[in-house]
């Protein structure tokens, strides 16, 4: 027994039914449909499936070369063979050119049978070949889609659009959304555009009814893929909405092949396909669809990792600024404390051992208030540029002014701060963001090199102001040179040298906001020479 | 006779301590813990400030707040406010609410009796 479906396009019965009683005698179980003129033909075929297609090359109102423009006009691939009463050497030739794949005379049909059967057989193999180069282009044009630089959403809405037409009417894909507790439709595709924006607006009157037993929401609860061939003949409805129902049914969906779209641990949405009219899918739309939606759940599953990580980044930021301004206003209060006390110590001449704890007291606060606005920067700078309030400075000044706040700390250091200015370099900078990297690298050479004199100086470099820090300490590795810019970048264990490893970094990207550099070297005779560079104002510059 | 200070900021410790520096320097100061209650000093004293040191943040009414309702009334329109903020952007919060200029926390005596001494006015 072989069910076959059958397109007859014959005007006379009785030549119909001589072809049936043939294939019939051959095995085959016939579903058959006769039509005579090309409107028929043409809702005939556009209602359902067949497997070949037998037409009389000439009747009253239709000829075998019209039947087959009807097919060549639905793009679809039916093996089609002309049966006619008398068929001349030229009309075959000219059926097969047109793309009939066999004729045969009415009176001779003892081969028809074994005909039919080879082209089924070739139909097939032509069906799957097709098939797989259509997956094949498919899946690329999904990988090209899914990796261009576009956002999320917008990836979405292309991708949709691949499968259709040519595989499935529609293409829609549902995001699970924690807020509303089930699925929303994120994107949605169909031939026509009209269509389209009519079922965008049902999903607003009836969005996805979360305890569906049907559809994506029951594919989004058990995870499993679900296929439907007739949805006509579904046992369990999508909705149960009756007006949703009745605003579903003139769309004629025909059949439907919801999968789950799968994170690394959990199902994030859904990506489905449905067929309307007579059109219908199967296993292999389901593994299409499956490999679509494991390509689409990957670039999801990586931004939901990016959208957590931008979260706890945020989080922490807010966390710092928090704390950062939390600590300002005691660190405030306690420098005008030691500030006012510091010179009534020195007004009335109190104690000498009193005004040095001031003074030393009075230094670990100002230590204390840098590390806050370190930190506060590290936390601004992870997730924006900084920005700049320029004015105008000479940058000798500024570096005198930064020296001079480090003397009592050089002292302590055991190492003599010499400096060599060249004033009248001035520039556009920002006060605070030139004195922070400044006083970073001034800080750096007391740490890394105490007990020996620390250079600095002041010069003119081309069209930049130039400082130049110079320690005769332990130095840092050539290979290190890049590294110590890096945030929490250092070249030595914390646990010898404190410090939060964010000096340099700052210091670095200070430079680079004033469009000037940062970089370290290793001088001849030891110890790290660091150099800052900074634009200067243009009458500066001549 | 001298123009006081006024002092706006809502950590008690803080503002005892600027009005002790400030003192020091021979000022006479008031003080506010927030906008609400700077208004009423405004409102309450027989001779007006020559100068507002006013922090941002603060319940009640913020420093914003209380800039723009000083700016309403005539006769304390042309009072000059100093921002005094714990903000990174204390700039441009002094630009927005028009005022003569302002100091970043934390900050020194010295620079806080320089920037007062320039911006009041006598």
């Amino acid at each position: 027994m072989k069910p076959l479906r059958l397109l007859v396009v014959e005007d006379n019965p009785d030549d119909e039914a001589l072809v049936l009683l043939e294939l019939r005698r051959n095995g085959f179980t016939l579903s058959a449909q006769r039509v005579q003129t090309a409107e028929a033909m043409r809702k005939v075929l556009a209602g359902g499936d067949f497997d070949i297609i037998l037409s009389d090359f000439s009747m009253p109102h239709f000829t075998a070369l019209e039947a087959l423009q009807v097919l060549k006009e639905t793009g679809r691939d039916i093996p089609f063979i002309v049966v006619s009463g008398s068929i001349g050497e030229n009309e075959a030739v000219e059926a097969m050119r047109a793309g009939a794949r066999d004729y045969f005379a009415k009176d001779r049909l003892v081969r028809l049978g074994a005909a039919v059967e080879r082209e089924l057989r070739e139909a097939k193999a032509r069906h799957e070949r097709a098939r797989a180069n259509l997956e094949r282009e498919l899946l690329a044009l999904t990988s090209e889609v899914l990796t261009e630089r576009l956002d999320l959403d917008e990836r979405l809405k292309r991708l949709v659009r691949i499968p259709v037409p040519r595989v499935a009417d529609w293409c829609a894909i549902f995001l699970y959304e924690r807020e509303r507790g089930g699925l929303r439709m994120v994107a949605l595709a169909h031939p026509d555009s009209v269509l389209e924006s009519h079922v965008w607006e049902l999903d607003q009157r009836f969005p996805v009814d979360p305890r569906a037993q049907a559809g994506p929401s029951r594919v989004m609860a058990t995870g499993e893929p679900e296929l439907v061939e007739d949805v006509r003949a579904r046992a369990r409805p999508v909705t149960t909405h009756p007006d949703h129902q009745r605003a579903l049914a003139p769309l004629d969906f025909r059949s439907a092949v919801h999968v789950p779209l799968r994170g690394r641990s959990s199902v994030l949405g859904v990506l489905s396909l449905v067929t309307s009219g007579h059109r219908t899918l199967g296993p292999a739309d389901q593994s299409l669809a499956q490999e679509l939606a494991r390509r689409a759940g990957l670039v999801l599953e990586n931004a939901r990792l990016f959208r957590e990580v931008q979260d706890a980044v945020r989080l922490r930021d807010d966390f710092l600024t928090v704390a950062a301004h939390e600590l300002r206003t005691p660190l405030t209060t306690l420098r005008l404390q030691l500030g006012s006390l510091l010179h009534q110590a020195s007004r009335e001449r109190l104690s000498p051992e009193l005004e040095s704890r001031l003074h030393r007291s009075m230094r670990q606060v100002r230590r204390l208030g840098t590390l806050v606005e370190v930190l506060l920067d590290v936390s601004r700078l992870s997730s924006e540029e900084l920005r700049l309030s320029p004015e105008r400075l000479d940058l000798a000044e500024l570096v005198s002014e930064v020296v001079g706040r480090h003397a009592a700390e050089a002292e302590g250091m055991g190492c003599e701060l010499r400096v060599k200015a060249c004033s009248g370099l001035w520039g556009l900078w920002d006060r605070l963001r030139v004195d922070q990297a400044v006083a970073a690298l001034v800080s750096n050479a007391l740490k890394f090199g105490p007990g020996k004199p620390v250079d600095i100086e002041v010069a003119r470099s081309g069209v930049m102001g130039r400082v130049r820090v110079r320690d005769r300490g332990i130095g840092i590795p050539p290979d290190q040179h890049e590294r110590i810019f890096e945030r929490f970048g250092r070249a030595v264990s914390s646990r010898s040298y404190g410090g939060l490893g964010l000096g340099l970094y700052l210091a670095r990207r200070s430079a680079e906001a004033h469009g000037g550099r940062a970089w370290a070297e290793t001088p001849e005779g030891g110890g790290a020479c660091f150099t800052l560079e900074l634009p200067l104002e243009t009458e500066a510059r001549e | 006779m001298s123009r006081p200070l006024l002092v706006v900021d809502d950590d008690a410790d803080l503002r005892e301590a600027l009005e002790e520096v400030l003192r020091d320097a021979g000022y006479e100061v008031l003080g506010a813990s927030n906008g609400k209650h700077a208004l009423e000093v405004l409102g309450s004293v027989p001779v007006l400030p020559g100068l507002v040191l006013l922090d941002m943040m603060m319940p009640v009414l913020d420093g914003g707040g209380f800039a723009r309702a000083m700016r309403q009334v005539p006769a304390w329109r042309d009072i000059p406010v100093l921002v005094f903020s714990a903000s990174a952007n204390a700039r441009q919060v002094a630009e927005e609410i028009g005022a003569c200029g302002h100091l970043r926390k934390p900050v020194d005596v010295d620079t806080l009796l320089d920037a007062v001494g320039r911006h009041k006015s006598s």
